[in-house]
């Protein structure tokens, strides 16, 4: 059906141009980040605790002073004075401390009401501009909040319901060349007030966490009063859920998710035996090893990073047809057939263990319950003198369209998968190929678009620290929602972290509970198409909002030794 | 003369109206913010399918300058350093072998520079200005610049 595809294409491309016009007349560059923090430190409603509580702890990220596109013809060049205007939202005799870095060449104008301790600057409540920043000071002066609150103010907000609005402080930064803003950042600091413990009655034993750390237990079902649905407690043994009861009409059935940090996600469709009216029910959980998600990584082309470019590998006149073009000229930089120039470069093909290294650390410290069995097979030095069908199947998918469309996944899945089944004729069907290639139009790209993309992934040469682990996400969560798997985890501030944000920023290493959930429950989930927990339950879960069996996308709360979390803490819709 | 004079005025009194001040062809305040953000989309999008390029064309008398200073000069400081800020916060020491935060951090942000000049570089083709095209072409030459993204500069000439 092109002329459906062409006339949702024009129909995208039209709500997007609108929503651009729209948001020109919004501030520039405005971000925010959330961090949140439960009051269990201090005495609270169940008045177990009282010991001193620390500052609200930095940000996820430290902010960096200066304009992200530098041109005078855009308002701003590198000269440009730029100024902050902190506005500080939070209750009387509550601090900011503004920790500076790189900031030895800078002579700043501080106003009286800020002051100045070692290199860190102290604000008060209400609004402060300081002057004597740069529009392009490099390298650029950083800056990290901590937040002070006087305990009395937060003793009043523990004593607050849960239910209730938590405590709030912000802290605005607005960066200014003249009278435009350049950028604005609002970091939201919530104090929670401390969850009440449940009683412990009923309970799930946790068997075989293979982690000191807390598990945490995603609970549905019927108390005596109440229908209760994703109710989260924690436990490293053993997770009290108060009395649990048979559930009666649309409570039914009891279902149970534990997470934790190095096992399997164990989910329990429906809990077996059921509840009983008694408060002393036991139900074994026991926890499987991490499922190992198979990979094969193709390095096709290796940028071969070197801090000497002289050093670096370049490219091929005839691998990549550029004959035709003026700059191809024999003995050309851009033309020099070198291959073996990396070889003595110590990070020479590192670039895939670093990825999968960090994929791997990610989801296991989101409580992912998931790791890799990783293969890895280079073809990187194939070159232009290499006749075989392979070297020439290589040389010609080291461009690619990628996979952003249907027409570019069409070109692009043939040409990989040739090198795949010339260099391995009976590859297996379930696991993940990755292909790390010279150009894919896009930093990396999952090529679900089309059912036979769904087990590829391709990387360009120029990928960044998350992207591999963000294009895995993509074949976890729900199979086939690329576009939308991005937008309400990045639409909204709370989640600017989230790993499945649509922007590569090098920081979003977030994943919500509801997300881990599909990754290993969903039935579109690599995981479950490619029968790596043979004999579970899978669920059919909507990409982000809940359904009887699935909890909501968003849904997430802090892993238990996590000082901070960005995003919402409870499983509540968003905002 | 007096039909000299006239025909003289015919030309000049609109060109005198068409062109404007310097101060009226300064841009829309809103257009330029506007611009700012296309370009940090179009630089920082993963998989690019919401039509940042497309998005940042509409501001294409605005960005040629900020586009060609990219291609030259890589990451702006303050994305260099957020974007360092972030590795290094990121950074796990890896199994098997011994990579240490600096050369994370080093590697990582060779990869974001790279990017970065590469979207230029795509952008610029599909300006098709003159000034862009000399800019493709000194960065298609450049030793100083890493193969892919020469290789992306070529590409973008090629592609126009």
């Amino acid at each position: 059906m092109p002329k459906t595809r062409s006339s949702r294409r024009v129909l995208r491309l039209a709500i997007a141009l609108a929503a651009l016009a729209f948001e020109s007349s919004a501030l520039a560059g405005a971000v925010g980040q959330v961090v949140t923090q439960n009051l269990c430190s201090i005495s609270g409603p169940s008045g177990q605790r009282d010991r001193p509580i620390e500052p609200m702890p930095p940000p996820a990220s430290a902010l960096a002073i200066g304009c992200e596109v530098l041109d005078p013809a855009l308002g701003c060049g590198a000269d440009s004075p730029l100024k902050l205007r902190v506005q500080f939202d939070g209750p009387p005799d509550s601090k900011a401390r503004l920790a500076l870095g790189n900031s030895e060449a800078l002579q700043l104008e501080l106003p009286r009401t800020v002051r100045r301790e070692g290199d860190s600057l102290v604000v008060h409540p209400g609004v402060s501009v300081i002057g004597g920043f740069r529009g392009g000071t490099s390298p650029a002066p950083l800056l990290t909040p901590t937040i002070d609150v006087p305990r009395s103010w937060l003793s009043q907000v523990n004593k607050l319901l849960p239910s209730t609005a938590p405590g709030r402080v912000t802290l605005a930064i607005d960066q200014f060349v003249d009278t435009t803003l350049a950028r604005r950042f609002v970091y939201t600091y919530i104090y929670e007030p401390c969850i009440k413990a449940l009683v412990v009655q009923d309970r799930i034993q946790v068997e075989a966490n293979s982690s000191t750390r807390k598990a945490i237990a995603l609970i549905d079902g019927q108390r005596v009063a109440d229908c209760v649905t994703n109710e989260m407690g924690f436990g490293t043994s053993v997770v009290g859920v108060g009395n649990m009861v048979p559930p009666v009409d649309d409570c039914r059935p009891s279902r149970a998710t534990v997470f934790s940090a190095n096992n399997a996600i164990e989910y329990r469709s429906e809990i077996d035996p059921e509840w009983t009216g008694s408060p002393t029910d036991l139900r074994s959980a026991p926890l499987d090893a991490l499922l190992a998600q198979p990979v094969k990584v193709w390095l096709l082309y290796d940028a071969c990073f070197n801090a000497n470019p002289a050093l670096a590998r370049q490219c091929f006149c005839a691998e990549e047809a550029y004959a035709s073009l003026p700059a191809c000229i024999p003995g050309d930089p851009v033309c020099t057939v070198n291959p073996g120039a990396c070889t003595l470069d110590a990070l020479r093909r590192v670039g895939p263990r670093l990825l999968m290294n960090k994929a791997r650390t990610l989801y296991r410290e989101q409580f992912a319950g998931i790791s890799f069995a990783e293969q890895f097979v280079d073809l990187s030095q194939i070159d232009d003198t290499d006749l075989t069908p392979l070297g020439a199947a290589v040389r010609a998918a080291r461009v690619v369209p990628g996979c952003k469309t249907d027409p570019d996944a069409g070109a692009t899945l043939p040409l990989l998968n040739n090198v795949k089944n010339l260099a391995e004729p009976s590859a297996p069907t379930n696991r993940l190929d990755v292909f790390m290639v010279r150009s894919a139009a896009a930093n990396g790209v999952w090529c679900g678009i089309k059912p036979e993309g769904a087990n590829v992934i391709v990387l360009d040469a120029a990928y960044r620290a998350i992207t591999l682990a963000h294009e895995f996400g993509h074949a976890f969560f729900n199979s086939g929602q690329q576009i939308s798997n991005h937008v309400v985890t990045g639409a909204n501030g709370s989640y600017a972290t989230n790993l499945m944000q649509a922007l590569d920023t090098d920081d979003g290493e977030r994943l919500t509970l509801g997300q881990l959930f599909r990754a290993t429950v969903d039935d579109g989930s690599s995981i479950n198409r490619h029968n790596v927990r043979p004999g579970e339950s899978t669920e059919n879960c909507l990409e982000f909002d809940p359904t009887d069996k699935c909890p909501p996308a968003w849904c997430d709360i802090k892993r238990d030794d996590d000082t901070t979390l960005v995003g919402r803490p409870k499983c509540a819709p968003l905002p | 003369v007096r039909a000299a004079s006239l025909i003289l005025s015919m030309v000049l009194v609109p060109l005198t109206i068409a062109v404007p001040t310097r101060a009226e062809v300064r841009p829309d305040p809103d257009r330029l913010a506007g611009a700012q953000r296309a370009l940090v989309a179009w630089y920082d999008c993963i998989e690019c399918v919401n039509f940042e390029l497309e998005s940042l064309l509409l501001y294409s008398d605005l960005i040629e300058g900020a586009l060609i200073s990219t291609l030259n000069n890589g990451l702006s400081p303050v994305r260099r350093a957020e974007i360092q800020a972030g590795l290094r916060k990121g950074y796990r020491p890896t199994p098997d072998r011994d990579v240490s935060v600096d050369e994370y951090v080093a590697f990582f942000t060779s990869n974001a520079d790279a990017s970065y000049r590469k979207r230029a570089a795509t952008a610029l083709g599909r300006l098709r200005t003159p000034s862009a095209s000399v800019a493709l072409r000194i960065a298609a030459h450049n030793p100083d610049l890493r193969a892919d993204v020469r290789a992306a500069a070529l590409e973008a000439l090629a592609a126009r």
